[in-house]
């Protein structure tokens, strides 16, 4: 073997080859495997009992003395900046749906004092479902003058709707609307100002430090929220040695949970367990102290301590559906998809062709969980080439950020795309150009999780370039 | 039984014995690990950070091994997208992914101070030298190779970014590498 700089991660490799390779061949020799792990599942839900838990109501503290208090000695400066993250109701995100926003009933004490820290949510017009995490105060989400905040001024900056992305933490509601996301943020600033990272300093190289402020170890905070579903009735976490179990909130198993900061080094993943995971947001909670969820009728997931990284079914154990009582969306099938793709040869001066791709949406498409994409051939390098057929209105011109660009679609609306030309490819080379146009649609919680997009067919195409 | 010997295989050969045999993933692994970190570092100058991402692009290429296609390109360009697609997420998020390593149940990794210093260690040692040459050169001619070589970026993007032709990409990049080849003859 070379000289290896990680040859832990070599090994762990292997290994995880070897798990792949052992699957598929479990997959391919028992083909009545996947009903016997059903059938396991339902005897245990259906086996398991219900046992009381000894709920203390450590979060739910409602805004109160402490918070009139405080109001008393910090003042409100200006609003943080809004970034126009919802600003289309057709597009991107989509637009904040009325009456959709609500601060949970969650005041969060912080363990180094001060204003407590609470939690808001909001769906928009394109299926999507965000939380936002501040400090409390006066019953308004705020961030606060410090850790290199707002100049520092030691002021209340009230946190606007729209604000970073990052900070949002959207997911796919489920089919009836409901929020399911879990999130962990390790080395937050305790100013919870969006876009701040606190980093030591040092942390990073000059040409990225401006991105980054600096703090005492004293000014971080690590946080763990988010909403369990309507099933979720409690969760219980460690910490310091000693197991917690409290309710979660409101009828969206909603939770929160501060904690000092832990984080000395920005190392992820590949770092220690303490310093793992910072900043992961997920469909069940993970790289954080909570060890249990525990759902209505008896349910219980047992995170698996020893492997948090894992999610979906296994990250329980006995193995449990996650995220629990999340309702998938109806993806549009083959059938009802199926469309002819029309090719157009284009001639654009002498010996460049271009190739005008066109045919009508057989569905609407009304939230980001879909996106057209073509697919084509070029023959003269017979590299695949792909494209996301994102058409129309865009989300916002002012800001790119990570929103992405689709826009609704109506039934029977006609699509184009030109192949040989800006942005999808140079003028084609002489030969048969073939493609497909498929519809890629999340059916999970979580966007742009490849692992919850299907690709559904919708035709494909073949035209000679002279 | 003895092993097979993969070292005579090629890239591509070795993504499509992955799904038979992992042993094959490992001289992958091997022949790329270097690269991959010294890229990262490069880009970050952190040598925890530089492993974190050199893990989850190759969970990720290992995830997606049986799906690589030869006729699609060099499994290193492949292996360099998804290094520079972690990457501009990784500056967007403010964080390192992590889910394809989950999704292959890749353990994190805890790596002491004196694994940290090997990682940086070996990553700056192959980058040390070529990025000193490589500031010998003009600008033009050192952002052409630095994009086409360090970052693995294609003529039609670094023409892009750089806002001229391809083929004058072509022409900077050629003339570059030949200017670094001289001097490193004239350096050994």
């Amino acid at each position: 073997m070379t000289d290896l700089g990680i040859p832990e991660l070599h090994r762990a490799l292997i290994d995880a080859a070897r798990r792949q390779h052992e699957a598929a061949a479990v997959r391919t020799s028992d083909p009545r495997d996947a009903p016997a792990r059903d059938s396991r599942r339902r005897s245990w839900l259906g086996g398991s009992r219900w046992r009381a838990l000894p709920v203390m109501m450590l979060v739910l503290v409602l805004v109160g003395a402490a918070v009139a208090l405080a109001s008393g000695l910090i003042s409100f400066g200006a609003p943080a900046a809004s970034v126009p993250v919802f600003a289309n109701p057709r597009a991107g995100l989509g637009r904040i749906a009325p009456g959709t926003v609500r601060l949970l009933p969650l005041s969060v004490p912080d363990p180094h004092g001060g204003l407590p820290w609470g939690m808001r949510v909001l769906s928009t017009t394109r299926g999507v479902g965000c939380l936002q995490v501040g400090r409390l105060l006066d019953g308004r989400l705020v961030a606060l003058g410090q850790d290199g905040a707002f100049g520092n001024d030691g002021r209340a900056h009230e946190l606007p709707l729209s604000t970073n992305v990052e900070r949002l933490n959207c997911s796919f509601v489920d089919a009836r609307g409901r929020i399911f996301d879990n999130v962990t943020i390790k080395s937050q600033a305790a100013s919870a100002a969006p876009g701040v990272h606190c980093e030591p300093p040092g942390a990073y190289a000059a040409s990225h430090r401006a991105a980054f402020s600096t703090c005492p170890l004293a000014d971080e905070r690590n946080l763990y929220y988010g909403m369990l579903g309507p099933d979720a009735t409690s969760l219980t976490y460690s910490l310091d040695g000693n197991s917690h179990t409290v309710a979660t909130v409101g009828g969206d198993g909603a939770y929160l949970i501060v904690t000092p900061g832990t984080t000395h080094r920005y190392s992820g993943a590949a770092g220690s367990h303490e310093r793992a995971g910072l900043y992961t947001h997920d469909e069940v909670p993970v790289y954080g102290p909570i060890t249990a969820i525990h759902y209505r009728g008896g349910a219980t997931c047992h995170l698996v301590t020893a492997e948090r990284w894992i999610y979906g079914p296994r990250a329980c154990d006995p193995a449990l559906p996650e995220p629990y009582g999340y309702v998938r969306a109806a993806v549009p099938t083959p059938a009802e998809l199926a469309a002819p793709i029309h090719a157009k040869l284009i001639r654009r001066g002498a010996g460049r062709w271009q190739v005008r791709v066109r045919f009508a949406s057989p569905v609407a498409i009304s939230s980001l969980r879909g996106e057209y994409q073509l697919q084509w051939r070029d023959p003269a390098t017979g590299h695949e080439a792909y494209a996301s057929m994102s058409f129309g209105e865009r989300a916002s011109s002012r800001y790119s950020g990570m929103i992405p660009q689709g826009a609704n679609i109506k039934a029977g609306q006609i699509l184009t795309a030109t192949i040989g030309a800006s942005p999808l490819g140079a003028p084609l080379a002489p030969g048969a150009t073939s493609g497909s146009v498929t519809l890629r649609y999340a059916d999970g919680p979580l966007i742009g999780a490849e692992e919850d997009t299907v690709s559904i067919p919708v035709g494909s195409f073949t035209i000679r370039v002279p | 039984m003895a092993r097979p010997d993969h070292t005579q295989a090629d890239d591509a050969e070795l993504l499509a014995l992955t799904a038979g045999d992992p042993e094959a993933f490992g001289v992958f692994y091997e022949r790329y690990e270097a690269q991959l970190l010294g890229f990262f570092w490069r880009a970050t100058r952190r040598a925890d950070i530089a492993a974190d991402l050199t893990a989850e692009v190759f969970a990720a290429a290992l995830e997606s091994a049986a799906a690589f296609r030869p006729q699609s390109g060099s499994a290193r360009g492949w292996l360099f997208g998804i290094a520079r697609h972690q990457l501009a997420d990784t500056w967007r998020r403010g964080r390192v992914e992590d889910r394809a390593r989950r999704r292959m149940q890749v353990a994190p990794l805890t790596l002491t101070d004196e694994a940290l210093e090997r990682v940086e260690e070996l990553a700056s040692r192959a980058s040390r030298d070529a990025v000193q040459l490589l500031e010998s050169l003009p600008e033009d001619q050192r952002l052409a190779v630095d994009g086409r070589v360090l970052h693995e970026l294609d003529y039609a993007e670094l023409a892009v970014s750089l806002s001229c032709s391809q083929s004058l990409v072509r022409q900077r990049v050629s003339r570059g590498l030949r200017a670094l080849r001289a001097r490193l003859e004239e350096t050994t």
